[in-house]
């Protein structure tokens, strides 16, 4: 956490809102990134950020400023996407949607953004076969790198708990992979494509 | 053929001993099942952990600060609302356990007396207070009338300036600084 960070964290504690502000800025890629892997639609992953940074906004004075900001956001982020999965309880992937809702890059390289979206469609499509939890376990493990312990922290588990979803997860995962009729396919792009 | 501990290392590697890892390496060698299954994390392993992470759409902070006041008045309407449920659950219960109380400890005819004897009492005290303030009329010169009725104006002017000039300024605030991180 940087000097300038612990400002505005003490700052917004005394209803700053620009100081607030800098910390949207600050986190709104890993907030949003964990919205999009959890919900798997740039829309719906959009509304449950800005929902995020103002449930964090209201409660901002029961941070507790000796846990790490980040995790204390993204704690948020995960049980609030979480709620909305259960809530929705139906299948999460719309390939085509996620094309169309995407922002490129302003000047995109054709086999670069073929790369990403193929890459995109690959994670959507293991990630949408877990359940919330497992989901948010594995996006805060390999995107956040978060250890077993501030995973925990996170999702409100216990270090077995989350060690033991872990596995579940991965051994979801491998076996998914193996049973995937577009397995062949993507492992060939995954060889082929520069962008794996 | 038993594929434990080797299923449940083969998720793990990062956590293995030497030796487990040796162990795991020669099952993997003559298990084809496991081979597979391994192989199939790896792979997923790989595709998650070379992932990008995706960025949200240019103006996001722009868009949380433009929200914000309309989020901070929704939440006041809210809580304005969640009062007033509170408010009316609470009268409606005292009104309902006034009537059990007088049902239980009146009989109705009673009740009627009561109630008629309170109307009478009520329009002879409304008599009286018109009756005063048709002395005081008599007795205060018009322009001090003029004068508290100005005054009056003047306060609940004040009183709405007072509740409708901070939501003019947050509303202007959350503008002004979108215009900065636009």
């Amino acid at each position: 956490v940087s000097f300038a960070e612990t400002d505005w964290l003490r700052q917004a504690q005394h209803h700053d809102d620009e100081a607030f502000t800098h910390l949207v800025e600050t986190y709104q890629t890993p907030v949003y990134n964990l919205c999009y892997r959890m919900l798997g639609n740039a829309q719906e992953a959009e509304d449950a950020a800005q929902e995020t940074f103002w449930r964090a906004y209201q409660a901002i004075n029961r941070y507790d400023p000796s846990r790490p900001f980040g995790t204390w956001l993204l704690s948020i982020a995960a049980h609030y996407c979480i709620d909305q999965q259960r809530r929705k309880r139906v299948p999460t992937l719309d390939v085509d949607l996620m094309t169309d809702m995407d922002a490129p890059d302003p000047a995109p390289q054709p086999e670069k953004v073929l790369g990403q979206q193929q890459e995109k469609e690959v994670i959507a499509r293991v990630l949408d076969n877990l359940n919330e939890q497992d989901r948010a376990i594995i996006i805060l493990r390999y995107w956040q790198e978060y250890s077993e312990e501030e995973i925990g922290q996170a999702l409100s588990l216990s270090v077995s708990a989350v060690k033991s979803r872990l596995h579940r997860a991965r051994r979801q995962l491998a076996q998914l992979w193996l049973d995937s009729p577009q397995q062949v396919a993507l492992e060939r792009n995954h060889h082929e494509s520069p962008a794996f | 053929m038993n594929h434990q501990p080797f299923e449940t290392w083969m998720f793990e590697m990062d956590q293995l001993e030497p030796t487990q890892a040796a162990a795991l390496n020669a099952h993997l060698a003559e298990c084809a099942e496991c081979r597979r299954l391994m192989e199939s994390w790896q792979t997923v392993e790989y595709q998650l952990k070379t992932a990008h992470p995706i960025n949200p759409t240019p103006g996001f902070t722009a868009r949380w600060q433009a929200d914000l006041p309309l989020r901070q008045q929704r939440e006041q309407l809210q809580l304005a609302r969640q009062w007033l449920w509170g408010l009316g659950s609470a009268s409606l219960v005292m009104a309902f356990a006034l009537v059990v109380y007088l049902l239980t400890t009146q009989s109705p005819v009673t009740m009627f007396v009561n109630l008629v004897e309170f109307i009478n009492g009520a329009a002879i005290f409304l008599a009286q207070t018109q009756s005063i303030l048709k002395i005081i009329s008599d007795i205060v010169p018009s322009t001090v009338w003029i004068i508290l009725g100005v005054v009056l104006l003047v306060g609940l002017v004040g009183a709405n300036l007072i509740w409708i000039l901070p939501q003019l300024r947050d509303r202007n605030k959350g503008v002004s600084r979108n215009e900065n991180f636009a």
